[in-house]
């Protein structure tokens, strides 16, 4: 995957150079040119080099008119041609997809994929929520699922909320992945006043601050 | 790095390490804060929990007569590592009630209902309590109590350990 990001952007990096540089360069341009395009169009599967491949071959086909025109006329016919060629790879050009941007690109399709089905509301540390669960495991509807967010760790699709509750007597936490299919529904019933982003400290307090009705 | 020196001990098998890293003791957790302040990530200011294993004590939250009992052994269906939630454990009576089915001294089998380490579901949560509990059964999985306090996670049903299910008050 990475060899053939590289080649195109080497053939698109070509066509610049060329007709930047003076026409004792172009022989030599034009013959590697010749020869990348050759290799493109032999491993034409992905949608980029597809559609490049067609402004490449215009350009080739106005190469003959444009070196002799450049012989005979002055800068304007140079500048002419080069902002023609120039401005159709502009616009069909997509933003290269580099190999780092791939998990990020991913995850935020996956994030608006399960947005699309259930909208995620604003949560924040302090929030007190109410999650309603359907659990395989548990088979019967909706268990509910009340406490305190106390932290929230931001990972893509693996989104995570803790939330924090006294259950008969016993603090409990559980950590929720946000986006996941099994949650009903998210509800912020209240908020309290935090100056931090993890309210870990909750588990060395009184059961009184963690417990919600 | 006070912790990772206990999880090492713990695997050699230190009774008194694990068992005072298991039980929270205030004064072992405030010279972690203070390590967590000077320098340290900011992980190692809070507990790492671990396994359930030989020394661990655990309470008991039903009406079977023990209060508290020592693990001497995680069972068969445990980890080489401890105990986990919802796992069975070989332990024996530390203290118990006055007039109870079990005495002090004795050998039982417990499943473990709360535990202070994580368990991962398979949708990707997890859970922990603020305790380890255990309740007390006998060698067929039959609870020995009649009533069961506190909530139990819903692990113990794909553990095939219904009747505490039933017999608790709260499934989380």
């Amino acid at each position: 995957m990475g060899s053939k990001v590289l080649t195109t952007q080497a053939l698109v990096s070509i066509p610049t150079q060329r007709f930047s540089t003076t026409n004792t360069f172009l022989p030599n341009l034009i013959a590697s040119f010749n020869s990348n395009r050759i290799t493109v169009s032999s491993k034409v599967c992905s949608l980029q080099l597809g559609f490049k491949a067609t402004p490449l071959i215009q350009n080739s086909n106005r190469r003959g008119p444009f070196v002799a025109r450049a012989e005979s006329e002055g800068d304007v016919a140079v500048s002419e041609p080069e902002a023609e060629a120039e401005v159709e790879p502009e616009v069909k050009r997509k933003p290269i997809i580099k190999l780092g941007d791939i998990m990020g690109i991913l995850n935020k399709r996956a994030v608006e994929a399960s947005e699309k089905e259930r909208p995620v509301p604003e949560i924040r540390t302090g929030d007190i929520v109410q999650i309603k669960l359907e659990v395989p495991e548990n088979r019967r509807r909706a268990s509910l699922y009340k406490g305190i967010v106390i932290s929230r760790q931001n990972a893509g699709i693996h989104t995570t909320i803790r939330i924090r509750r006294i259950i008969a007597g016993i603090g409990v936490e559980i950590v929720f992945p946000l986006y996941s299919p099994n949650i009903k529904e998210i509800k912020v019933v209240g908020s309290r006043k935090v100056r931090r982003a993890r309210l870990y400290y909750l588990r060395d307090k009184l059961p009184r601050l963690s417990t919600f009705k | 790095m006070a912790q990772r020196f206990a999880s090492k001990c713990s695997t050699v098998g230190h009774s008194l390490l694990g068992s005072l890293f298991n039980n929270s003791s205030g004064v072992l957790r405030s010279s972690h804060e203070i390590m967590g302040s000077i320098g340290c990530s900011n992980f190692l200011s809070q507990q790492h929990r671990t396994f359930i294993q030989m020394g661990t004590k655990l309470k008991v939250v039903d009406n079977s007569g023990a209060k508290i009992v020592k693990c001497i052994r995680a069972n068969k269906g445990s980890s080489s590592k401890g105990a986990r939630l919802g796992d069975t454990i070989t332990a024996s009576v530390k203290q118990a009630q006055p007039r109870g089915k079990v005495k002090k001294g004795e050998v039982v089998y417990g499943v473990v209902v709360r535990a202070a380490m994580q368990r991962g579901r398979c949708d990707g949560s997890e859970i922990k309590f603020d305790d380890n509990a255990v309740v007390l059964v006998n060698k067929q999985g039959e609870p020995v109590g009649t009533r069961v306090f506190g909530p139990v996670p819903h692990e113990l049903r794909k553990k095939k350990h219904l009747k505490i299910l039933t017999l608790g008050d709260y499934i989380v």
